[in-house]
């Protein structure tokens, strides 16, 4: 899943968490998936960071 | 130091062998003013570059018709594409040249560029499907001149906006004849690897951007796997590369802007939805425990009124259920204790006691006849204070 894909799965997690309603066991289900999911995002935010290259053409190519 | 003798042939031989595996210089574009132009029977033609500061001879196998079909006079401005070679058997060094275009004057230029942009409007190019850029580049290729303004703004608002965020450079030449074969080949090679392009370039004269006006240029932007964001010039300059790109910026910087997010803010976001999952579970729990303490109470309310209903019964229907219940307990304390004596009774220890041995089998099974019994059989005969193992004679 993409960045994107997280954070919008994330947003209908929390939506359907605010609304209640949902089984116990469904709520455990989506807590479980959300927690996931915020550690997801967190790690690829950590993954765009590195370092910064130079390549030249000659050695891209 | 020099070495043994080498034969001459053997020596050019190399020398050609140095320039013609050279990248840069197997694959030129070189400007001159054209002189000695002769077009040959064979087709050939053959012709002399020359600047202020150096000159070079040029074959174009079979480009007569591009001389004459482009009205190509000595005198003329020149842009021959090709690569160098040697020939051998003279040493002489010559450019080979696989294509010529005369450098056009600005209104030609303008010209050209109107009927690029007339062309992919009328054939669909320009409303073709744009690629998204994603959200957190993870192999940003920034393609721009090296050293330059563009790129040092660039690198500054990255570093500003995510601290330690990573990226590639592919340095171009982003002016001069150079320009777009550099470009269309960065392209090229950051389409296989990169997940964003920018390919940007600071401002300057309509010339000095015009390499982003080009068919081939603009060509590779299309043909890009890779979504490609085109950031040239100042805001005012609207090239062609702007039209047809992914994702126009109006300024180098105004690409980091718009592909770069900032890490304090996503890092706001993602806490803030945890802190509303935290809360809307919180919320849930605490709506079930509600239920559960309502249930709760709602049950240990239930025997009460069982029991007090009972009451009411017995009261009305007197003592005919309690001597019933009696009664039955009578009758099962009773039975109870027929069993413990007869259970007592037939204890095999109480038989042992008096004397008595009992033969069991290695499961502990009471042998009770000599059916089934064999030569070698174990037995534990069992007495009154232990065990002895013996065996099955006969």
């Amino acid at each position: 899943m993409s960045y994107a894909e997280s954070m919008k799965r994330l947003e209908e997690i929390v939506a359907a968490l605010e609304a209640g309603g949902t089984e116990l066991d469904e709520t455990l289900k989506l807590f479980e998936e959300g927690s996931k999911l915020l550690k997801e995002c967190k790690n690829e935010l950590t993954a765009a960071e590195g370092k910064v290259e130079k390549l030249r053409l000659e050695d891209v190519e | 130091m020099a070495g043994e003798p080498v034969e001459v042939g053997q020596y050019v031989s190399l020398a050609r062998k140095a320039l013609v595996n050279d990248p840069y210089l197997a694959n030129a574009a070189i400007i001159g003013e054209l002189t000695k132009l002769t077009l040959a029977r064979s087709g050939h033609a053959y012709f002399t570059l020359t600047d202020n500061n150096g000159s070079i001879d040029c074959v174009f196998f079979g480009g007569n018709n591009s001389f004459i079909s482009q009205e190509i006079k000595e005198g003329s401005k020149l842009v021959a594409l090709g690569g160098i070679d040697v020939y051998v058997k003279t040493g002489r060094m010559q450019f080979k040249a696989s294509r010529v275009q005369p450098v056009k004057s600005i209104g030609e230029m303008e010209r050209i560029r109107q009927e690029l942009i007339v062309k992919w409007r009328e054939d669909g190019t320009m409303d073709r499907v744009r690629l998204e850029a994603p959200l957190i580049p993870k192999r940003l290729h920034i393609i721009t001149g090296e050293g330059s303004a563009a790129l040092a703004d660039m690198e500054r608002l990255i570093a500003d906006r995510w601290p330690g965020f990573s990226y590639t450079v592919i340095p171009v030449l982003v002016q001069g004849s150079q320009s777009p074969g550099e470009i269309v080949r960065a392209l090229k090679a950051a389409g296989k690897s990169a997940d964003l392009i920018i390919l940007g370039r600071g401002g300057g004269s309509p010339e000095d951007l015009w390499s982003f006006n080009l068919e081939s240029v603009c060509k590779a932007i299309i043909d890009c796997p890779v979504p490609v964001v085109s950031a040239v010039g100042h805001e005012s300059d609207f090239l062609v590369s702007d039209m047809i790109a992914d994702i126009r910026a109006s300024t180098p910087s105004n690409a980091i802007e718009r592909v770069i997010p900032i890490k304090q803010e996503l890092l706001a976001l993602i806490s803030q939805a945890g802190d509303r999952v935290d809360f809307a579970i919180d919320r849930i729990f605490s709506k079930q425990n509600e239920r559960i303490s309502n249930i709760v109470i709602r049950l240990s309310a239930a025997p009460m009124r069982g029991i007090s209903n009972a009451k009411l019964k017995r009261s009305q229907i007197g003592n005919r259920i309690n001597s019933a219940v009696d009664r039955f307990f009578m009758s099962q304390k009773n039975r109870i204790t027929a069993f413990d004596s007869i259970l007592t009774s037939t204890n095999p220890t109480r038989v042992l006691d008096r004397g008595y041995s009992m033969a069991i089998n290695e499961e502990g099974i009471p042998i009770t006849s000599v059916v089934g019994l064999k030569s070698g059989d174990s037995l534990t005969v069992v007495l009154k204070d232990g065990r002895v193992q013996t065996e099955v004679k006969e």
